[in-house]
């Protein structure tokens, strides 16, 4: 961990509100484009960084040191995501997949990954909260089995197995939808 | 090719995508003190204290007077004694 972070860390504990913004500043990028991945709604997602960082704040007491502290912000990004996954599922307006059809003919290196990241957040939008977020921190960010499972707090055989799971619910999706047709330029 | 290599490489391009920036410090400090802020707590406290003392005295005043009484009961239902103000 940085020892400016640890330093910011006590100072904040000690009642230092700055120290906070400091650490805020330092790190809120970083949690904004994890955020990004649970609503890209840009107000809605604003909401959720701060969510997190307040979150954070009341449990600082309770951060160790033993790993680095984007880490732990991370792990209650995931939380503060999935959480509100959860209670948009009661909600929960379906995006059609029709509604892409912009990038039908493009090349790949073409394709503006903002767009690319579009269709994919609203394809895995279709699945179960749980599901979702496997492989949304699998697609996304690139993260492994084992780190899903630590963020989260499931055994890495639960992780493994929704994400096996999640990705035959993603295939019927996208077959039963011609979505490999529509997408030409990823093959 | 195969429907999750199709949707790996989607992924590949959506990671590339950059996200909005949001400068959040203020908005998560303004969320944070006024839940920190005691005095809210103080004024409380104090309103409370005041209120149980007022509470005691009346209470050591309502004791004494029903002791007086020979019967509380009947006193109660009794019409009230008419009070000469002057």
């Amino acid at each position: 961990m940085q020892n400016t972070d640890w330093q910011d860390i006590l100072a904040c504990l000690n009642g230092d509100e700055d120290s906070y913004v400091r650490l805020v500043r330092r790190y809120e990028t970083q949690i904004t484009k994890l955020m990004w991945r649970f609503s890209r709604d840009p107000a809605v997602c604003e909401e959720l960084v701060q969510d997190v960082f307040v979150e954070a704040y009341y449990s600082l007491k309770s951060y160790r040191g033993k790993a680095p502290l984007i880490h732990w912000l991370r792990k209650i990004g995931v939380r503060v995501g999935y959480r509100y996954w959860k209670e948009q599922a009661k909600t929960k307006a379906v995006v059609s997949l029709q509604d892409f059809d912009a990038i039908e003919t493009k090349q790949a290196d073409d394709v503006d990954p903002a767009e690319a990241a579009e269709i994919l957040h609203a394809l895995l939008a279709r699945l179960p909260a749980a599901d979702r977020l496997v492989l949304t921190l699998m697609y996304f960010e690139q993260c492994s089995t084992k780190d899903i499972a630590k963020r989260m707090g499931w055994t890495r055989a639960r992780v493994k197995m929704r994400a096996h799971r999640a990705r035959q619910k993603i295939k019927t999706i996208v077959e039963s939808e011609n979505l490999l047709e529509k997408l030409g330029w990823i093959r | 090719m195969d429907t999750l290599d199709a949707i790996e490489k989607l992924a590949q391009q959506a990671r590339r995508e950059k996200t909005p920036a949001f400068h959040v410090a203020d908005r998560i400090m303004y969320r944070i003190r006024p839940e920190e802020d005691k005095f809210s707590f103080v004024v409380l406290e104090l309103f409370a204290s005041v209120s149980a003392v007022a509470a005691s005295i009346v209470g050591y005043f309502s004791v004494g007077v029903l002791r007086s009484l020979a019967s509380p009961l009947m006193q109660f239902f009794a019409p009230l004694q008419e009070v000469r103000l002057w």
